[in-house]
């Protein structure tokens, strides 16, 4: 066997329908060819799935082979800058297609160090279960008194039930009980795996948390190599503005400056211009005590906690970061931040998608606001009237996040997100707000038109951070394949977007963190000093690593039905606006499309990567 | 950013595509808690022994082989400047001598006259004395005597030239109560190098003034019209910056209390010349709104006037406040700021819809300019009348121009040409339902 550098050489099999455990060896050819994060899990998620297995995913992304797979990379809880990161996968219930998200804190670190550099977990359990890993042994043990619980009691009672206050865990709140379609993971009590809905395949197989204690030993290849690298590499982060920004005032230094730009989302994409002046990193600092937050590890500190007095108690709340402040804020018609850092904190609770959520309920406020689908809507309704519901109603948003949670009245359907809402209540397609099932986060495709491309072709539908294009044109990111253009301009930039894709998939299967935008030869340097694996020395190679990943992530959503058609901007979002930054841009990237699928090696016809494509990235033997 | 920022340009920082969309970074507010610094005069002498006071302090700075100073002057105040001169010398046996060659936009070949003086008798202190060309000339004299090779395009805040090395003091004694070019760091330049010459603004920290004497005597025979004109420009200073979020906490305090002192004493002083309480008064009004926008930036208002001005000739000040109303009304809906300004206009504020604490802002500044005889529209002007028909001949260029000016960049509202376009049309009558029509839209 060879020896691995920078990983633990491991993975762990749960099952949780038979709560048996299964150990095996980290094949070092995938660990070469996938790195690990979500690249690994994809290649696990593939070689786990038959033929078979997709005609029943298809059907039931719940069913009992769907992977839910927790990892770590060779460079996460390295002294790489912002590395203490993981990924977590699985077939999205809420998309039903390949659906990953990852998330910082502290628990990367302590599943770094676990003994494993992924857990696999397959199955379903009979009764509410926690796993339990402390120094590499792992254990199922009952939760049934956790469930029901929100993620900060169940935290608590972890730590108190295990009588240690140094495990680190990831759980899920009522919303991945109550299969939310959305839910997500949360981990150190305010970091969320958001994305994707991987907390209700978590509820799903009853698995509560996860709580890991880990101090197993990692051998580097060339640990002081490693340092020296993560030392000048640390120096190159603060050179963009944004990091700085980033450091005093968090993600919301973006409000003001996306408002003008057209790039952040209102009134259910219909406008983009509001007043943001009391939405900023800035004016949260000057409303209420504002600490700063950081990961394990992490020079910027892009983390928030807001005090704040809730019902007469003072709390200390996490964030609210950017994203969630646009898609409780402006969305919903709302200007102030109370009720965003409620429904912020209430989410980090029972543990939703903030964006997802934000977004499903801006569209009922759509809906109804436009008299669209209103005796429909009518009929689910309990303890709201539906004159209730309009932009700007703090009250109404924030019990419709309850009924979310509770899968009560309307709430059960707002729980679908906006593709199933759509369908439910029997409105236009193109009023619901996704890609491929995924709700448009708070960087409007039509302020960039090259994110817009990222959205259309993403893996996993329209993810901000699979590609955070916006940084590139918005300088605050630039590669050497990646250069800022004119932010309306996309033609002749379609290998530009494939490259930042590919590069994505670098950072989340490394696993670090992107607001690093650690260039690729710095990149590429680091994981040859963590692994020894000369392959990785090479930056080119790199990128044909994240291609590869790019193309089986795609192969494993086109087995579960994904065509070419579902590379698709809906009209809500692609039809242009009458003011506002990005006003009189309608996107039309049917050429621009094109061109990226005859780049990427895909059939234009099926969707899929062609068989020359896999057979070059060596995914399938020719 | 630093590379792009320092780039060798042939075109002005604010007409580079990559400075105008890292601009737009730069005016959020998290920025202005990461990069504000405060600029303004080191000392300032104000009242009616100011010229004194400055003599004085000059004298005692000033070794005796050092004592010669630069003053800068249009031909029509030499008057005042033989005064200063008189003075400087009669007091402190203080040497000086005449730049009178200053003409309005500056054009670069005159200044490069005043560089040529310079060359010749060494100045220690240049001082300016006169309204915004006079001390924009001063400001550029200094900038091409000690770098006279520097590319003014590559020059934009934050920038220092590393100046001071031969003179040794700007100075500035303003004779009107407008510009606040006494306070800002910036200095607009009739770039005659390129073809056609462009007006450029040139922004560069080293050009805020060291010394400023505020004497109202200097002040005392300004027409009424040139009263009211300054005043309004004063006025669209202040309440043209506040409406940026760009603001800070420092340009704030400076551009309400300026609002207020000329709401107070601008009528007064336009109403009589010899009203040295308001003449004094106007004075400080002017200055602090000069420190109050020169650290934050002029709003459209600026943009729009620059572009009608350079077209159709009207005064400055005139223009730019002709265009205040659409500028407030445009961006209002995007920012609550103009609740401030409503308040200083004793508008109530609470349980009230913003449109209509808008709509009464904008009635009560239209009653305050109407009141002092400034025209409320294009179509009111006199001086020069400008007819319906050649002002919409030129409404394509006036966006244009408007689009690229460097105020644009600062806008709290995006806004381009079309925007541009709307706000130039309905200008003409600046009827009151087309104004708010701005911020519905």
């Amino acid at each position: 066997m060879v020896k691995l550098y920078g990983y633990n050489g491991k993975i762990a099999y749960i099952d949780m329908s038979s709560l048996s455990i299964e150990v095996k060896d980290l094949d070092p050819k995938i660990a070469e060819n996938y790195v690990g994060g979500v690249g690994l899990s994809a290649k696990l998620t593939y070689d786990l799935l038959s033929e078979e297995d997709y005609n029943i995913l298809k059907q039931d992304p719940y069913s009992l082979i769907n992977p839910l797979i927790f990892a770590a990379g060779p460079l996460t809880g390295t002294a790489t800058p912002s590395s203490s990161r993981y990924s977590v996968t699985g077939i999205s219930p809420l998309t039903g297609i390949w659906g990953e998200s990852t998330s910082g804190g502290f628990f990367p670190i302590a599943l770094k160090r676990s003994g494993y550099d992924a857990i696999v977990i397959t199955g379903e359990a009979e009764k509410p279960k926690i796993i339990v890993i402390s120094d590499a042994e792992i254990d199922i043990k009952d939760a049934e008194d956790l469930w029901g619980k929100n993620t900060r009691e169940t935290v608590s009672d972890i730590k108190k039930r295990l009588n240690d206050d140094k495990f680190r865990i990831a759980c899920i709140g009522k919303a991945g009980e109550n299969l939310v379609k959305y839910a997500a993971i949360i981990n150190d009590e305010g970091r969320a795996a958001g994305r994707c809905g991987l907390g209700a395949l978590m509820g799903k197989k009853k698995l509560k948390a996860i709580a890991i204690k880990g101090s197993q030993p990692i051998e580097y290849s060339d640990r002081e190599e490693l340092i020296d690298i993560a030392k000048s590499t640390l120096k190159n982060i603060f050179i963009p503005f944004a990091t700085n920004l980033f450091a005093h005032y968090g993600t919301l230094i973006y409000t003001d400056m996306g408002m003008v730009l057209g790039d952040v989302p209102a009134n259910y994409f219909t406008n983009t211009e509001f007043v943001a002046e009391d939405l900023t990193g800035r004016a949260l600092k000057e409303q209420f005590v504002v600490l700063k937050y950081a990961c394990a590890g992490c020079a910027i500190g892009c983390g928030r906690k807001t005090l704040i007095e809730i019902d007469g108690k003072d709390f200390e709340v996490d964030g609210p970061e950017y994203e969630t402040t646009a898609a409780y804020g402006p969305m919903c018609g709302i200007l102030n931040f109370k009720p965003i850092i409620k429904a912020n904190h209430i989410c980090n609770l029972e543990g939703v998608d903030t964006i997802s959520s934000g977004v499903s309920i801006s569209f009922l406020i759509y809906l109804v606001e436009n008299n669209t689908a209103t005796d429909e809507i009518s009929k689910y309704l309990t303890d709201i009237n539906l004159e209730e519901i309009h932009w700007g109603n703090e009250e109404i948003v924030l019990k419709l996040l309850d009924q979310i949670i509770r899968r009560q009245g309307i709430g059960d359907i707002l729980a679908e997100g906006v593709r199933k809402i759509a369908e439910k209540l029997g409105v236009d397609p193109n009023l619901a707000a996704h890609v491929k099932g995924l709700e448009v986060p708070m960087h409007d495709p039509r302020a960039y038109l090259c994110q817009a491309l990222t959205y259309m072709t993403g893996c996993t539908g329209a993810n901000h951070n699979k590609g955070d294009f916006y940084n590139i044109d918005g300088d605050a990111a630039s590669y050497t394949r990646i250069k800022k253009r004119d932010r309306f301009t996309v033609n002749k930039r379609e290998k530009a977007v494939m490259s930042y894709q590919d590069l994505t998939n670098i950072y989340d299967s490394s696993v670090i963190c992107n607001f690093t935008h650690i260039n690729d030869a710095a990149l590429a340097r680091l994981l040859k000093a963590s692994t020894g694996i000369s392959s990785f020395g090479n930056s080119a190679n790199l990128f044909k690593i994240g291609e590869r990943a790019t193309n089986l992530k795609r192969l494993i959503s086109c087995k579960l039905g994904i065509t070419r058609k579902d590379d698709y901007l809906p009209k809500i979002v692609s039809k242009a606006l009458d003011t506002g930054g990005a006003a009189g841009i309608a996107i039309d990237l049917e050429e621009n499309l094109k061109t990226y699928y005859e780049k990427r090696g895909w059939d234009w016809e099926t969707g899929y990567p062609t068989k020359e494509t896999l057979e070059k990235l060596d995914i399938i033997k020719s | 950013m630093w590379k792009i920022l320092m780039s060798r340009r042939d075109v002005a920082w604010y007409e580079d595509e990559s400075i105008k969309s890292l601009y737009i970074k730069a005016i959020s507010n998290a920025w202005r808690g990461y990069h504000a610094p405060i600029i303004s005069p080191k000392t300032t002498f104000v009242g009616t022994n100011s010229l004194n006071d400055f003599t004085n302090h000059l004298g005692a700075y000033l070794p005796d082989d050092e004592k010669r100073v630069l003053i800068v002057v249009d031909k029509d105040l030499r008057r005042f400047g033989e005064k200063v001169a008189g003075t400087l010398k009669s007091l402190r046996n203080i040497d000086s001598r005449f730049f009178d060659n200053v003409l309005p936009d500056v054009p670069r070949d005159t200044v490069m006259e005043g560089v040529k003086i310079c060359e010749e008798y060494d100045p220690k202190v240049i001082l300016s004395l006169g309204g915004g060309s006079a001390m924009d000339t001063a400001k550029l004299i200094l900038l091409f005597y000690e770098k006279p090779n520097i590319n003014i395009n590559s020059m934009n805040a934050p920038y220092f030239a590393g100046l001071r090395q031969k003179v040794k003091m700007l100075a500035a004694i303003p004779t009107t109560s407008g510009t606040g070019a006494e306070t800002t760091f910036i200095s607009v330049v009739t770039d005659t190098d390129r073809d056609p010459p462009k007006k450029t603004e040139v922004v560069l920290y080293e050009f805020c003034p060291d010394f400023v004497v505020l004497d109202p005597e200097f002040t005392k025979t300004m027409p009424p019209y040139l009263t009211m004109g300054t005043g309004i420009d004063a006025l669209a200073h202040s309440m043209g910056s506040y409406m940026l979020v760009m603001s800070t906490l420092y340009s704030d305090m400076h551009n309400l209390k300026a609002i207020e002192l000329i709401l107070k004493y601008l009528p007064r002083a336009v109403k009589r010349g010899n009203d040295m309480e308001a003449r004094e008064k106007m004075q400080m009004a002017a200055y602090i709104a000069g420190i109050g926008f020169g650290n934050v930036s002029g709003g459209i208002e600026h943009a729009l006037g620059h572009s009608f001005g350079a077209l159709f000739h009207v005064h400055h000040g005139v223009c730019v406040g002709i265009f205040l109303y659409a500028s407030i009304a445009y961006q209002a809906k995007v920012t609550n700021r103009f609740f401030d300004l409503a308040k200083i206009f004793e508008i109530k504020i609470k349980d009230r819809e913003r449109d209509e604490i808008l709509k009464e802002l904008l009635v009560k500044l239209r009653n305050f300019m109407g009141g002092i005889n400034c025209p409320l529209s294009i179509q009111d002007l006199e001086k020069p009348k400008v007819s319906r028909e050649n002002y919409m001949a030129k409404m394509d260029q006036m966006a244009e121009f408007a689009f690229n000016d460097y105020c644009t960049l600062a806008s709290t509202r995006s806004i381009k040409r079309p925007q541009y376009r709307k706000i130039l049309e309905i200008t003409y009558e600046n009827k009151l339902e087309d104004i708010m029509d701005l911020y519905y839209m």
